[in-house]
């Protein structure tokens, strides 16, 4: 776990790198907000309605792929590492596994899931 | 053994092959749906279904003949024990192919005439009978509990097939929100188990020493029955016990009528199938709290099924309650296992799933004639289409519970199980909500043979599927009722392995 | 000095282990820091002079020779700006995303290897998995940025960037997979230990060319910058960002180029691994060669990014579901294969 510090540590001096800057911006920064100035940028034009609005589904389902898919990278890793020990028989059993989930990506891709229109 | 030469994975695959043919079946079901054209699809597709379950039907032998025969094993571990054959696997998965078989048969015209999507239908049915011989098939927490995810998750799906239908979408989304809870309950149980014993193979566990775990004494209860009620509470919601009901309602109304008779009997009797691995002959020589839950748990489910039954009008939403006391029934018999409850839990899934199935294929006769799914639309069914009726009269006289019927024996046994462990009181119960059930069932009865039918209606023809279905249902009803001996005693060599 | 020396030692010495742990990851820490930040201000100043020539321009060249000192001055500048934080926005996500996407950026140096007795940081075991978690932390800061800023335009943008960023880290992930197994192992100094006869870039050609262009669309970076599309987005998920907060997010970007790019040295150049051998000592050249070769796949990026038009977002995401990813998969089933075929 002692590696691990390592990580905590650069997590938190690159968290502060902007934070000290931003705190020395504040000492020489003017500030006079008016409410024209904090509108939402719109091009100019007097912005309407709100930005987090509801969106195109696609987008979802493609979250949806990406899971099943990361999922299977996890899978994957300590097979890739170990494959050299596991020998011949883990790989046909990854074979099968990669198949099935190449038959779910076939599956998606014929029922349009991977198009945008 | 002829196989003895093969590798140790191959003489294992050999005992699953039922499982592999159907996997197998259902992927290329879901290529079917995209792959070539023809206007006879969805029947095609039936029919690849149907072989395909026949196909693992007899794929079963193997296991039989290991099983039976001359060295007969009473139970084999398979891939290093995340599945096991024996004869109490056998026979619920043998159960499960034919419930799978004819919920194929009998979904073919409602498929065509709904526009499902005929692909996916047929091989989530398949899939989910798939969890389910995978939940009956093992003695392994963790495979359990992927079996039961492979069933919930298929049954998710399939509950919303019919995806302009609101009511479709809302029972998907309720079964989905629900069974996904109850689901991690489920593995929070497992957890616990697995702390207090340091495995999750049940077997294993059996072997555990209580007084030598980590944790002893009254933490060592505690602890104990708080796993009980987490992993009752998990396999509680998919069999519809109260208070983890509330779905079924909601669910079996809105789903389309087909799945709604899968529900009512596949997921449900997978559920009691590892309930009985895990309860009766799990758990029960590490802890008795179990048993006290069970009761109260049974005694709620079936009063409260039958009463809110009393006031329903949607058939499917009636048999919804009514399968919720028909699961109170089953309950007892977890109660009553130091009586011998499990073999007629055994005995009464079985004998459930050919009645309920028959019920729907009353109902889906039916709609293929464009009835609605109220209590009227069974006005004059006697005189329209007698011989179905006089079917529909037979498996309500099994749900009730009536001599000369597979429904008779399946509550006698849980009857003498519960007299048998001293809950006699248990059994009075039983008796009085079987009474109380008369006043649902006998409305539909009324309706068939003493109510007119509508003006202008002619006899209705009925499917073949249907016919099959309803026929074999008949058939396996008044056997089981009639002849039950082989049955029992091949339960009865199952159920106290 | 010799005194002052053994002070510090006895010093050391003297502490309690965590203390040293603690103070040997800070020293750490606070020089890949600056080794990153000065980087990245060198690679600003180079991409404009870059992208001008390109344009057959000539880029900054007022402020010092060649311009050199440009971006001192517009960091000075950008110190100076007032802090505008529009009246729309979810304070806490539009505050806090400059910093996780500032943060993260410098999480991959943990485990790269900069030369041969240059111990990593952390030579995490399970390292190329852990590349895989720092960098998806990129796609929150961009995402809690795009919608925190509750702009239309920003919301569209960090929608794109967290659909493309997510569907071409599944090929890339696979990618360093194949590199994994060639190596067998996950840690990213036995990758380039491995690395001693030939490069992965030979062995692993087809891993090499997805993770090359899979890096396009994890940086967001032209033709892959549907997430910033100007002419369209105006500046895509940080456009209501002003000032110091807007600079954060640009210096992100360029160190995550950097870190990109010496991603793919190590994975396929070898890392440290000198072209051809120089006088002196390899604990100099070492890390001379790393950063010469990061620097090779920096200007190779720059290179594309201003020659290669943008393409649609739906060609992008089918271009990574139905031909990249199918063909990392098959180069995994290759590996294997030729992997056991070896054994």
């Amino acid at each position: 776990m002692e590696k691990y510090v390592d990580v905590v540590v650069f997590l938190v001096v690159g968290a502060l790198v902007p934070v000290i800057g931003l705190i020395m911006a504040a000492l020489i920064r003017p500030s006079n907000p008016t409410s024209l100035k904090r509108a939402t940028y719109e091009c100019g034009e007097v912005p309407f309605g709100e930005g987090m609005v509801r969106f195109n589904i696609r987008y979802y389902v493609f979250a949806l792929v990406f899971v099943v898919f990361d999922v299977e990278t996890v899978f994957l890793y300590p097979w890739a590492v170990q494959l050299r020990k596991l020998g011949m028989f883990a790989l046909v059993e990854m074979f099968i596994f990669l198949l099935i989930l190449i038959f779910g990506l076939v599956y998606a891709w014929r029922k349009r899931v991977l198009e945008w229109s | 053994m002829p196989a003895a030469a093969a590798t140790p994975v191959m003489a294992d695959l050999r005992l699953v092959l039922p499982e592999v043919i159907l996997a197998l079946v259902a992927t290329a079901l879901l290529a079917g749906g995209f792959v070539g054209v023809g206007k006879n699809r969805a029947r095609l597709l039936a029919g690849m279904a149907l072989g395909g379950l026949v196909v693992a039907f007899l794929a079963l032998w193997p296991g039989y003949r290991e099983l039976t025969g001359a060295e007969g094993n009473n139970m084999m571990g398979l891939f290093s024990q995340m599945l096991v054959a024996d004869r109490f696997g056998l026979f619920f998965r043998a159960t499960f192919i034919a419930v799978a078989a004819m919920v194929v048969m009998y979904s073919t015209r409602y498929v065509e005439q709904h526009n499902l999507p005929a692909a996916e239908f047929y091989s989530l049915v398949l899939f989910a009978a798939v969890g389910m011989m995978l939940m009956a098939g093992s003695i392994e927490l963790i495979t359990i509990y992927i079996g039961l995810e492979l069933t919930s998750i298929s049954s998710y799906i399939l509950a919303g097939l019919m995806r302009n239908d609101p009511k479709s979408n809302e029972a998907a989304i309720k079964y989905f929100l629900t069974g996904s809870i109850a689901s991690a309950v489920f593995l929070f149980g497992i957890s616990l188990l697995y702390g207090l014993t340091g495995t999750t193979n049940l077997v294993a566990m059996w072997m555990v020493d209580p007084s030598a775990t980590a944790v002893t004494g009254p933490a060592w209860n505690v602890l104990m029955a708080v796993a009980s009620v987490f992993i009752l509470g998990g396999l509680g919601f998919k069999v519809a016990a109260v208070p983890f009901h509330m779905w079924a309602p909601d669910t079996y109304e809105g789903a389309p009528t087909p799945v709604t008779g899968f529900f009512s009997v596949g997921p449900k009797g997978a559920a009691f199938a590892a309930l009985l691995r895990i309860f009766p002959l799990g758990i029960v020589l590490l802890s008795t709290r179990w048993i006290g839950i069970m009761t109260v748990v049974a005694v709620i489910t079936m009063t409260l099924g039958n009463l809110s039954a009393l006031l329903q009008t949607n058939v499917k939403r009636m048999l919804a309650y009514s399968s919720i006391a028909q699961a109170g029934y089953i309950l007892v018999g977890f109660a009553a296992a130091a009586g011998g409850g499990a073999g007629g839990v055994m005995f009464y899934v079985v004998a459930y799933a050919f009645i309920n199935l028959g019920v729907f294929a009353v109902i889906l006769h039916l709609s293929t004639h464009g009835q609605g799914e109220t209590v009227e639309s069974f006005n004059g069914l006697a005189q329209r289409s007698p011989a179905i009726a006089a079917a529909m009269v037979v498996f309500l006289l099994g749900l009730i519970g009536v001599p000369f019927t597979s429904g008779f024996f399946a509550k006698f046994y849980i009857f003498g199980a519960a007299v048998n462990a001293g809950l006699a009181w248990l059994a009075v119960v039983m008796a009085v909500n079987s009474a109380v059930s008369v006043g649902y069932y006998y409305v539909i009865v009324r309706n068939m043979y003493l109510v007119q039918p509508p003006e202008g209606s002619g006899k209705l023809a009925v499917t073949p599927g249907l016919a099959v279905t309803i026929t074999v249902a008949t058939l396996m009803t008044l056997a089981l009722g009639l002849a039950s001996q082989p049955v029992i005693g091949w339960i009865s060599s199952s159920a106290g392995m | 000095m010799t005194a002052l020396f053994q002070w510090a030692a006895d010093l050391i010495s003297s502490l309690p282990k965590g203390w040293v742990v603690l103070l040997a990851a800070l020293l750490k820490s606070i020089v890949i820091v600056l080794f990153v930040i000065l980087n990245v201000m060198f690679m600003v100043w180079l991409e404009r002079k870059v992208s001008a020539r390109i344009q057959r321009r000539i880029g900054p060249n007022r402020v010092g020779r060649f311009g050199m000192w440009q971006l001192i001055a517009d960091t000075v500048k950008l110190l100076g700006k007032e802090d505008i934080i529009p009246s729309m926005v979810d304070r806490w996500l539009f505050v806090l995303a400059p910093l996780v996407v500032f943060a993260t950026s410098f999480l991959i140096w943990v485990v790269m290897p900069l030369g041969p007795n240059w111990e990593t940081p952390a030579n995490l075991n399970v390292g190329v998995l852990y590349l895989a978690a720092v960098t998806s932390f990129t796609i929150l800061g961009v995402f809690m940025s795009g919608w925190g800023s509750n702009n239309k335009y920003s919301v569209v943008s960090s929608m794109r960037a967290a659909a493309v960023m997510m569907s071409y880290e599944i090929p890339q992930v696979l990618a360093v997979m194949a590199v994994a197994m060639v190596a067998g192992s996950l840690s990213l100094t036995d990758i380039v230990g491995a690395q001693s006869k030939v490069w992965y870039i030979l062995l692993q050609p087809l891993a090499f060319i997805i993770f090359f262009i899979s890096s396009f669309a994890e940086l967001n970076r032209t033709p892959f910058d549907l997430a910033e599309a100007e002419s369209e987005l105006i500046a895509g998920y940080n456009v209501e960002y002003s000032g110091l907060r807007f600079a954060f997010f640009f210096l992100a970007e360029y160190a995550n180029l950097l870190a990109m790019s010496a991603l793919m040295a190590t994975l396929f150049l070898g890392g440290w691994r000198p072209l051809f051998p120089l006088p002196g000592p390899i604990w100099f050249w070492g890390p001379v060669w790393f950063v010469a070769k990061t620097y090779f796949f920096v200007l190779l990026n720059m290179w594309v990014k201003w020659t290669l038009p943008r393409i649609r977002i739906d060609q992008l995401m089918e271009f990574c579901w139905k031909f990249l990813l199918p063909l990392s998969l098959l180069n995994i089933a290759l590996t294997g294969l030729v992997v056991l075929a070896r054994v």
